[in-house]
């Protein structure tokens, strides 16, 4: 029997008793993941499992579903899914192209850092119109992020929220543990108006994450692992077709340019 | 409304490259002009967009080596271990372990927050505050200062060889590195903490004019001589050996009673 190197909270596993390294259960808290678990649960029994501590309620289930449908891809244009491309043309590895993805999704734009600052703007959040205004909180010190240039949950540019956002929170809002989602649904036009900015889709991942009760933390991870499949899809995508279809401007415009200054001879360097 | 972007051209003064011809680094010739410096110094140049004199140069390089560790139970380094242990490749590991070093109680928070608090600090102490009556507010304010304190050992060893450098190269009278010292006398009395390296590499660069973006620039490297090594050794050894674990291993702190999943 050797000593203790790792602790969890959540997880425990049996040996096979001839064997050290070999398991015969695994245990969520409590719960044998792949005897009763994979028997009589799903995936969304598994992440919530994980997550709360505890079996899901349905309604949460489908909330975290949701989610993840909506978060799932966020097309060619948005700026990790970009990154990963970057990584799929030139023929890098799946995990180089989602480290790409993964970096990016930290940032102040559609990205974990933006998603912490509205978690702890909304947690309070209620049904007085007032405790949804986005706060700024005043830095006492620097952080390794800037700060959020536009307001966190609402488009940098558009003045107006995209309608599948709209659709978005519409469904959400039916799931019954959704109660900032609801408030958010009924009173988005509101914001929008007062910031004359489009709500983004961060602003609902925000929202369910607070309804399920996850930590920001919890939340950031799973918000990053989320967007993950759009960034593998376009990647793979971008990989097949090829480095002609992928964009390179054709000229730079270079500020300080010292101009040519030859190139050495090569006829005169050869051994 | 639709924005005009051009797709064809883009715009920028850091460089370029004429494939074929020439790249341009920052206003110079890459090949031409900068073709005589070492990788640090090319680097240096990338952030500040100045050279260095050769003392300068020699501080900032001693600041990479004098925290280039590679013990491969170090957390970035680990990550090295396992990456070739179970034969990832060294890019990806080395680009992974990079990242940890974003983290909250070594790295780059430290880095970002300590030399964020001596800017602070001078500030305040341009304007005829008391360095003890602004400490005793930050400590209010913000709890940790960072750059005092270190979570393993007590005493930083990296702190007289950082020194004596500081000293022979003739960066001791920094004004900010001065201020470190300052501060550290402070907390060493008031609170009983030891300065880390942190707060001396905070202050050097600080004296040297580095922004604090510039600063993270240049450290967001400064671990990666200690990682390689790492890595290297364990792809070296058997396949899975780096603490291959058995089961007993890992203990679960809510016990291990078994229950049925509750089913509708």
């Amino acid at each position: 029997m050797s000593e203790t190197y790792l602790q969890s909270f959540s997880w425990s596993e049996v040996a096979e008793p001839h064997d050290e390294y070999q398991t015969q259960q695994h245990l969520c808290h409590g719960y044998d993941v792949y005897g009763d678990m994979l028997t009589n649960a799903d995936i969304y029994d598994l992440k919530l499992l994980l997550l709360l501590g505890k079996p899901p309620k349905p309604e949460q289930k489908k909330l975290l579903s949701l989610l993840e449908f909506c978060l799932a891809n966020f097309g060619p244009r948005e700026a990790s899914i970009r990154a990963a491309m970057n990584a799929g043309v030139g023929g890098s590895a799946p995990a180089s192209a989602l480290m790409a993805s993964l970096a990016i999704s930290s940032g102040n734009i559609l990205g974990t850092n933006e998603l912490q600052y509205l978690m702890n703007n909304w947690l309070e959040a209620d049904e007085k119109y007032d405790s949804w205004l986005i706060k700024r909180t005043n830095q006492t010190q620097a952080e390794i992020l800037p700060d959020i240039e536009h307001i966190p949950g609402f488009e940098v540019t558009s003045q107006h929220t995209g309608l599948p956002v709209q659709q978005a929170l519409k469904v959400l809002a039916t799931v019954s543990c959704a109660k900032k989602i609801r408030y958010l649904n009924s009173h988005f036009h509101l914001l929008t108006q007062d910031y004359q900015r489009g709500l983004t889709m961060i602003a609902i991942a925000a929202c369910v994450y607070l309804d399920l009760g996850l930590s920001i933390t919890q939340a950031q991870y799973h918000f990053l692992q989320a967007k993950l499949i759009g960034a593998a899809h376009h990647a793979n995508e971008q990989a097949i077709l090829g480095w002609k279809n992928f964009p390179f401007a054709k000229t730079v415009q270079l500020i300080g340019d010292p101009g040519f200054k030859g190139l050495p001879d090569m006829e005169v360097l050869k051994p | 409304m639709k924005q005009s972007i051009n797709y064809d051209t883009y715009t920028t003064s850091m460089g370029a490259a004429f494939l074929g011809e020439r790249a341009v680094y920052r206003g110079k010739d890459l090949h031409h002009d900068l073709g005589e410096k070492s990788w640090f110094e090319l680097l240096l140049y990338g952030i500040k967009a100045k050279g260095f004199t050769a003392q300068e140069i020699k501080i900032l390089n001693y600041i990479w080596v004098s925290t280039s560790y590679p013990d491969p139970r170090i957390w970035p380094n680990q990550v090295m271990a396992l990456a070739g242990s179970v034969r990832a490749s060294i890019c990806l590991a080395n680009s992974a372990a990079m990242a940890l070093t974003e983290a909250n109680i070594y790295g780059q928070t430290p880095f970002t927050k300590g030399f964020d608090l001596l800017k602070r600090m001078q500030f305040l102490l341009n304007k005829g505050l008391d360095l003890d009556d602004i400490l005793a507010v930050e400590i209010k304010q913000n709890k940790v200062l960072y750059g005092y304190g270190r979570p393993i050992s007590a005493t930083d060893e990296r702190v007289p060889h950082f020194m004596k450098k500081v000293a022979e190269l003739g960066f001791k009278d920094g004004k900010y590195y001065k201020l470190a010292f300052d501060i550290g006398d402070y907390l060493k009395h008031k609170k009983g903490l030891e300065m880390n390296i942190s707060a001396l590499y905070n202050a050097l660069i600080a004296d040297l004019g580095f922004t604090l973006l510039e600063y993270q620039a240049f450290m967001s490297h400064c671990f990666n001589a200690g990682m390689v090594p790492c890595y290297l050794e364990s792809r070296n050894n058997a396949e899975a050996a780096f603490y291959n674990l058995p089961v007993s291993a890992v203990k679960c702190l809510a016990g291990s009673q078994k229950k049925p999943w509750p089913t509708v």
